[in-house]
């Protein structure tokens, strides 16, 4: 089956064919960073309107790259919901609209679920049951996963998800938005050492997170070493942003290896826009072979939002004969936990 | 032998037109903030209404605005997918010109002129005015903001008895004034069979935009979300 996914759920957006049998075509994206850098975050308004105007061209665009007319096409799939309203709604229209013009079944996909799953598209993809850590701009999770569609959360963050961490804490380093990828780069200059953060949470038993205390400690250090313009000297900066990625990174490794022992599991996946970071693929592919077990992830174009994951995540669902109707329904909130079961699965091949 | 497909849902009525050669069925609801659910539906039911295939249809009309963006993104979205996957023209359609071409259509009414107000919210209006001529509006006042403060110093013709008032914007303004005007409809909403018939004169005339050109006429600009926002939800 042969299904163009399309996501617009927040400030990217993404369009993607993939095939079950052959597997993904091509993919494409469009990021908005330049539209919103200037607010230092989304602009939600601003993210749908220009969801409409990149939508259709980034469409023609993969159907193009994947030398696919649109008698090859069996299924749409678009991103529901969890994110952006307003965005939300640009994408799941015009799927479900065109899906019903070229007389073919649509399925809204789960975004998270998208991310989740997003690590299957690479050449060795990890093996059912797996515990999964979704971190990424709005989500900090971990999830049990014994089977394709079979999800259950074991624990998530009580305030700021980790990708919003390190985008407050870019901010305090006058670093530009997004934040992750700027604050990964200044830390591999920094003396790791020098700064000790808290690891919230790893003191007591427990899955879930929290992350806003992090931020805190973060302003305050900034704060004790700022000269006059406001911000420490540039080495110091580095020193800040490696004690908050180490303590980031070795909360996350803390209650993963915690989650495996839990759900007595040796595969672990990572997905979501911190799955890309390099320093905390490090460490837990080192925390993870102490105990036998392993990490999986997708390659970095495919942590953060692309379109690659929904069309993979929809063609699943469209497999298993999951179809959404003409209404077109979309859900800002919407937990993982809820979605059917997926009874039909064939792998990549 | 033309036959258009038209969506609105620029305010918080939503409607869908298919016009044939022979007769316009139309599908209307009032219901807010259900659109994005109720359209491709109603779509569906009048197709078998009017036995004809999505196929039958050569072009595609949609409010443009101005109105509530969130409702303009969701006609331009449903009708972009269509458009874009039937190959047909897509034809945008102002949303106060169709209120006013829906007014002059009727011959019952007399009045020289028609001025639209649509609330904007922040205290604003959606303002355009109309001349009709052989009942066929012709604009006066393109599609604008007027400020609440400004009305009706900003409109260009004198309020009196030959004016018709269309639109909810109406029901904020001095009842005296109200009272001046020849004709009132606060009730009046740009409505997809007026838009259908609007599309069909553009497309007659050699208007045929591609579906990936199309964008909603919005008229806010800026001004309204210099606020920082949140990055995400917090998680639920
Ligand atoms: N190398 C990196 N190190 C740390 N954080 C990163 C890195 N790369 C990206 N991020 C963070 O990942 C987040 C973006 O990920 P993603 O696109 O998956 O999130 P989102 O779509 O905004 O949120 P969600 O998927 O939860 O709805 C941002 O917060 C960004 O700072
Ligand atoms: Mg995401």
């Amino acid at each position: 089956m042969r299904v163009l996914g399309i996501e617009t759920s927040c400030d990217e957006t993404a369009v993607a064919i993939y095939d079950s049998g052959e597997g993904l075509l091509a993919h494409r994206l469009f990021s908005q960073v330049a539209v919103h850098a200037e607010y230092g975050g989304v602009v939600p308004e601003l993210a749908s309107r220009d969801h409409v105007r990149k939508l259709l061209p980034l469409v023609k665009e993969v159907m193009a790259a994947a030398h696919t007319t649109r008698e090859h096409i069996q299924g749409i799939a678009y991103t529901a919901g969890p994110g952006l309203i307003g965005a939300l709604l640009v994408g799941a229209c015009v799927g479900r609209s065109l899906a019903y013009a070229w007389g073919i079944p649509a399925v809204g996909v789960h975004h998270m679920e998208g991310h989740l799953l997003a690590p299957l598209l690479e050449p060795n993809p990890p093996q059912f049951p797996f515990v999964a850590l979704l971190v990424s701009g709005g989500h900090t999770q971990l999830v049990r996963v014994d089977a394709l569609g079979q999800y259950q959360l074991l624990g998530e963050s009580l305030d700021d998800a980790a990708g919003e961490a390190f985008d407050k804490a870019a901010k305090m380093l006058d670093l530009d938005y997004p934040g992750g990828p700027q604050v990964a780069r200044l830390a591999q200059l920094g003396d790791r050492q020098r700064f000790v953060f808290p690891r919230p949470m790893t003191d007591r038993p427990g899955l879930d997170f929290s992350f806003s205390g992090l931020k805190t400690f973060t302003l305050n250090t900034v704060a004790a070493h700022a000269g006059a313009n406001g911000l420490p000297d540039d080495q110091t900066c580095a020193d800040i942003a490696a004690a908050f990625e180490e303590a980031v990174v070795d909360t996350l490794v803390i209650k993963c290896r915690r989650a495996l022992e839990f759900c007595a599991m040796k595969t672990l996946v990572i997905a979501g826009g911190v799955s890309a970071n390099q320093r905390l693929r490090e460490k837990l592919q080192t925390a993870l072979q102490k105990i036998g077990a392993g990490v999986f992830y997708a390659r970095p174009e495919f942590c953060t939002d692309n379109g690659a994951m929904i069309a993979y995540a929809g063609c699943q669902r469209l497999l298993a004969q999951q179809h959404q109707g003409l209404n077109v329904e979309v859900k800002p909130r919407w937990p993982l936990d809820s979605l059917p079961p997926l009874t039909h699965y064939t792998r990549d091949s | 032998m033309t036959t258009i497909l038209a969506i609105d849902a620029s305010t918080e009525t939503c409607s869908v037109a298919i016009m044939l050669p022979n007769g316009m069925h139309e599908a209307v609801c009032a219901e807010p903030r259900t659109h994005a659910g109720r359209i491709l539906p109603m779509l569906d039911a009048l197709l078998a209404e009017a036995g004809v295939s999505l196929h039958q249809i050569d072009a595609i009309a949609y409010g443009a605005g101005p109105g509530s963006f969130t409702g303009l993104r969701i006609a331009l979205s449903l009708a972009q997918g269509l458009a874009f996957g039937l190959e047909k023209p897509l034809i945008p359609v102002e949303s106060l010109h169709a209120m006013a071409y829906a007014f002059a259509q009727d011959p019952k009414h007399t009045q020289d002129s028609v001025v639209c107000l649509l609330d904007a919210r922040m205290d604003e209006f959606y303002l355009a005015s109309f001349q009709v001529v052989d009942a066929l509006p012709q604009m006066l006042q393109p599609a604008q903001l007027c400020g609440y403060a400004l009305f009706p110093q900003q409109l260009d013709i004198t309020i009196d008895a030959s004016v018709a008032g269309l639109g909810g914007g109406w029901a904020q303004v001095d009842p005296e004034l109200r009272a001046m005007l020849g004709y009132c409809d606060t009730q009046a909403v740009p409505l997809a069979s007026a838009i259908a018939q609007l599309g069909l004169k553009f497309f007659d005339s050699g208007v045929r935009p591609a579906a990936e050109q199309a964008e909603p006429l919005y008229l806010r600009n800026s001004v309204s979300w210099n606020k920082r926002q949140r990055l995400r939800q917090p998680t639920p």
